[in-house]
C-alpha cells in the first residue's frame, strides 16, 4: 500500500517514468545495499561462528574455569568441582564436556590436518547437534566418532562408515552432526566420553552442562555454583555465554573495525550513487521543479517530491538486495563454512541504514532544487 | 509568397463601463532595479511606473535586454522589490518573505516561454496538480471536471490522458496555458504566450485569453514581440533600457 503510494506520488512519477533509467538506478542501489548485506553477514558470521558452541548447548547453567575467557580457551575444570555442582539443590544432572585437538588422517602415512574433538557422556545429549537418540546411540560403540559435517572441505570425503585415524588411531565414522567451523577450527568430530578418555586418559573436562530441576531458581543456583570456588568457576547461561563470546571476539580482534569499515563503504558508495540518481534526476527537470516554484509550490512540496523518490528508490534497491543478499549468504557460507544467517533486527537494521542513507541523499539532493531560479524562467 | 501567415488576433473590446471601484490588479510605483552580480551597479529597471485594472489586457514590448522580463519577474513576486513599491489587489510585494512571495504567486497564472511540462504527468494530472495548490477552492468532482472543461475549451479534451511525449509543441503549450488558467487567477503573466503555436491556434489562445480577461476580470500582462498581437491588447507599453517610453 505504502508503495503503491509512493510509485502513485509524483516523486514516484518522475522516478519511475523511464523504466529502464529507473532499473538502472535501482540496480545500483541494490549493489550498494549488497555490500552493507555482505558485510554485516562476515561479522556477524564471525560472531556467531565463535560463539556456536553457547547456542548449542542443551541446559540452564554452564559451569567453566574462571581463567578461560573464551571457548577457543582450553582451560580445564577440575572433575570434583563438577561432582560439588551435581549435589548442589535443584541440579538435576551435570554433563561433562571435552574439548581437545587430534590430527586426522584418512589412512596410514598421510599427512594429519588437526580438528577440534568433543566429547560427552552418550546419553547426557548436552549439545544439540543432530537427532539425540541417534547420537547417543552410535557414540556408545568403542571407537567410533561423529564426523561434522560442517567441516571445511580440507579433510576431504569422510562418510560414515568410513575408517580414519586420530592420532593415528583407528576410528570408524558411525555418523555425522551439525556444528560448524570458526575462525580458529576447520572442523570437529564428537566421541564419547569414554573413547575420548581411552585417547586421552589424563583430559579433564573443560565445560559443564548443568540441567536444573522443575521449579529450581536458576540466578541463585547459577550464584550457588560460583560460590564453590570463588575465583575458579564461573556459571553462566548460555544467552549470556554467547553474549560473552561476542564481546571477547570483538575485543580480541579487530573485526568490528574491519567490517565495520566495509559496511561505512556500503553505506557511502548507496549514498553516492543514491544522490547522483537523484541529482541527475532533478538536473534534468530543473525547469520543471522552477516552474512548480513559480506557481507557488512550498519548499517543503519540493522537499516531499525529491523524499519520495529517495525512499522510492531505497525500499526497491532493498528489496532486491535481499534476495540479491540470500543468494550471496548461500555462496559464502559455502565457501567459508561461517554462519551466514538474516535475523529480523540484522535484516532490519539495514532496511533503516538504507533509508537513512536514502534521505540524507536526498536531503543533499535538494540543493540543486534550491538551485531552481523561477525567475530564470522568463 | 508573403513571410506573414494570415493572422487573425482579436481585436480589443470597445471601451465599456469604468473600471469596477477597488484596487488595481497591479500597481508599480517607482521601481528601480539592478541585479546583484553587476557590480557597477547598473540597473535594468529605472523608475517604473504601471498600473493594470482587473480585466486589462496589456502588452509589454521592447527590445532585447530592455528589461520586460525583470519587469515580468517582480510583478511574478519571483525576485524581491529592491527600490519602489509593486502591490497586487492592493498588497505590497516589498519586504515580503519566502512564504508569503509563495503564496502570493499562487494567485497568478504563469506562461512561460517554455511548456516545461513533468513528462511523467498526463494532461489531466498536470492540470489537478495545479489545482492543488488551492484545494480549499475545490470540492471532490471539481479535480475530475474542471480539468476536462478547460481542456475541452483548449481544443485537448482527446489528450487528457496522454503524456507530453505523445503531444506537439503547440499542444504542450496549450497544457501549459490551461495550467496557468486553472485556478482562476486574478494576474497572469505571460511571456511569448503563442510563439510555439500556429497562427490560427496562437489567435484561439489570445481570444481565450482576452475572454478571461473580459469575463473574469482577470488582468493580464503580456510579453512580446509580435506587433500583430498588440491589436488585441487595450494598452501596449514599450520598455527600452530599463524604463518605459511609450503607453497607449
Amino acid at each position: 500500500m505504502a508503495i503503491r503510494h509512493l510509485v502513485a506520488g509524483l516523486g514516484g512519477r518522475i522516478l519511475t517514468h523511464n523504466r529502464r533509467r529507473f532499473a538502472a538506478a535501482a540496480a545500483g542501489m541494490a549493489v550498494a545495499v549488497v555490500i552493507m548485506f555482505v558485510e554485516a553477514g562476515f561479522f556477524f558470521g564471525v560472531l556467531d561462528s565463535q560463539a556456536n558452541l553457547a547456542t548449542l548447548v542443551r541446559g540452564d547453567i554452564v559451569a567453566m574455569h574462571a581463567n578461560q575467557t573464551n571457548l577457543n580457551k582450553w582451560q580445564e575444570l577440575d572433575p570434583i568441582r563438577l561432582n560439588q555442582i551435581a549435589a548442589l539443590p535443584g541440579v538435576e544432572v551435570v554433563s561433562r564436556i571435552y574439548k581437545g585437538n587430534v590430527g586426522l588422517a584418512q589412512q596410514a602415512g598421510q599427512a594429519s590436518r588437526r580438528i577440534v574433538v568433543y566429547a560427552f557422556p552418550p546419553d547426557h545429549a548436552p549439545l544439540a547437534i543432530g537427532d539425540l537418540k541417534q547420537v547417543a546411540t552410535t557414540m556408545k560403540l568403542a571407537r567410533t566418532v561423529l564426523f561434522d559435517r560442517r567441516s571445511r572441505d580440507i579433510y576431504g570425503e569422510i562418510t560414515p562408515g568410513r575408517e580414519i585415524l586420530l592420532d593415528r588411531q583407528p576410528f570408524r565414522v558411525a555418523g555425522e552432526v551439525s556444528i560448524g567451523p570458526n575462525v580458529i577450527s576447520d572442523g570437529a568430530v564428537v566421541m564419547s566420553e569414554g573413547n575420548w578418555l581411552a585417547l586421552q586418559p589424563n583430559a579433564d573436562p573443560i565445560l559443564g552442562v548443568i540441567r536444573l530441576s522443575d521449579g529450581a531458581p536458576l540466578e541463585e543456583t547459577r550464584r550457588a555454583i560460583e560460590a564453590l570456588a570463588p575465583g575458579e568457576i564461573t556459571a553462566l547461561t548460555p544467552e549470556s555465554l554467547r553474549d560473552r563470546e561476542f564481546l571477547f571476539t570483538i575485543r580480541a580482534a579487530p573485526i568490528g573495525i574491519i567490517f565495520g569499515i566495509g559496511l561505512l563503504a556500503g553505506l557511502v558508495i548507496g549514498l553516492i550513487t543514491c544522490y547522483q540518481i537523484l541529482y541527475n534526476e532533478i538536473a534534468d527537470q530543473q525547469a520543471q521543479y522552477a516552474t512548480l516554484k513559480a506557481m507557488g509550490f512550498t519548499r517543503g512540496f519540493l522537499a516531499r517530491i525529491i523524499l519520495q523518490q529517495a525512499l522510492l528508490l531505497s525500499l526497491v534497491g532493498f528489496a532486491l538486495a535481499l534476495g540479491m543478499s540470500y543468494v550471496a549468504y548461500e555462496v559464502i557460507q559455502d565457501l567459508t563454512a561461517l554462519i551466514m544467517r538474516h535475523t529480523w533486527w540484522r535484516t532490519g537494521a539495514i532496511g533503516i541504514l538504507t533509508v537513512v542513507m536514502s534521505i540524507l541523499a536526498g536531503l543533499l539532493a535538494m540543493r540543486r532544487v534550491a538551485q531552481a531560479d523561477p525567475a530564470e524562467l522568463f | 509568397m508573403s513571410l506573414e501567415p494570415a493572422f487573425s488576433m482579436p481585436a480589443a473590446p470597445p471601451p465599456t463601463a469604468p473600471a469596477p471601484a477597488g484596487p488595481p490588479a497591479v500597481e508599480v510605483t517607482g521601481v528601480d532595479y539592478a541585479f546583484k552580480s553587476n557590480r557597477a551597479g547598473r540597473k535594468v529597471l529605472r523608475d517604473i511606473d504601471l498600473a493594470l485594472a482587473p480585466g486589462d489586457f496589456v502588452v509589454l514590448t521592447g527590445p532585447s535586454g530592455s528589461g520586460k522580463t525583470t519587469l515580468l519577474s517582480l510583478i511574478g513576486a519571483l525576485r524581491a522589490v529592491q527600490e519602489g513599491s509593486i502591490r497586487l489587489d492592493g498588497a505590497e510585494l516589498k519586504g515580503l518573505g519566502q512564504s508569503k512571495m509563495e503564496r502570493m504567486r499562487r494567485t497568478i497564472g504563469f506562461i512561460f516561454q517554455d511548456h516545461n511540462l513533468f513528462e511523467s504527468l498526463t494532461a489531466i494530472e498536470t492540470l489537478r496538480l495545479a489545482m492543488r495548490l488551492l484545494p480549499e477552492r475545490y470540492k471532490r468532482r471539481d479535480f475530475r471536471e474542471r480539468p476536462l472543461a478547460l481542456l475541452e475549451e483548449l481544443g485537448l479534451s482527446e489528450f487528457a490522458d496522454t503524456k507530453p511525449a505523445k503531444l506537439s509543441t503547440g499542444q504542450k503549450q496549450r497544457i501549459a496555458i490551461a495550467r496557468a488558467l486553472i485556478n482562476h487567477p486574478r494576474l497572469i503573466l505571460a511571456d511569448e504566450p503563442t510563439a510555439a503555436l500556429d497562427s490560427e491556434m496562437g489567435g484561439q489562445v489570445i481570444a481565450m485569453l482576452r475572454r478571461r480577461a473580459v469575463e473574469e476580470k482577470t488582468a493580464i500582462l503580456m510579453v512580446t514581440h509580435d506587433p500583430r498581437l498588440f491589436r488585441s491588447a487595450d494598452r501596449v507599453v514599450k520598455m527600452v533600457d530599463g524604463q518605459i517610453v511609450s503607453e497607449g
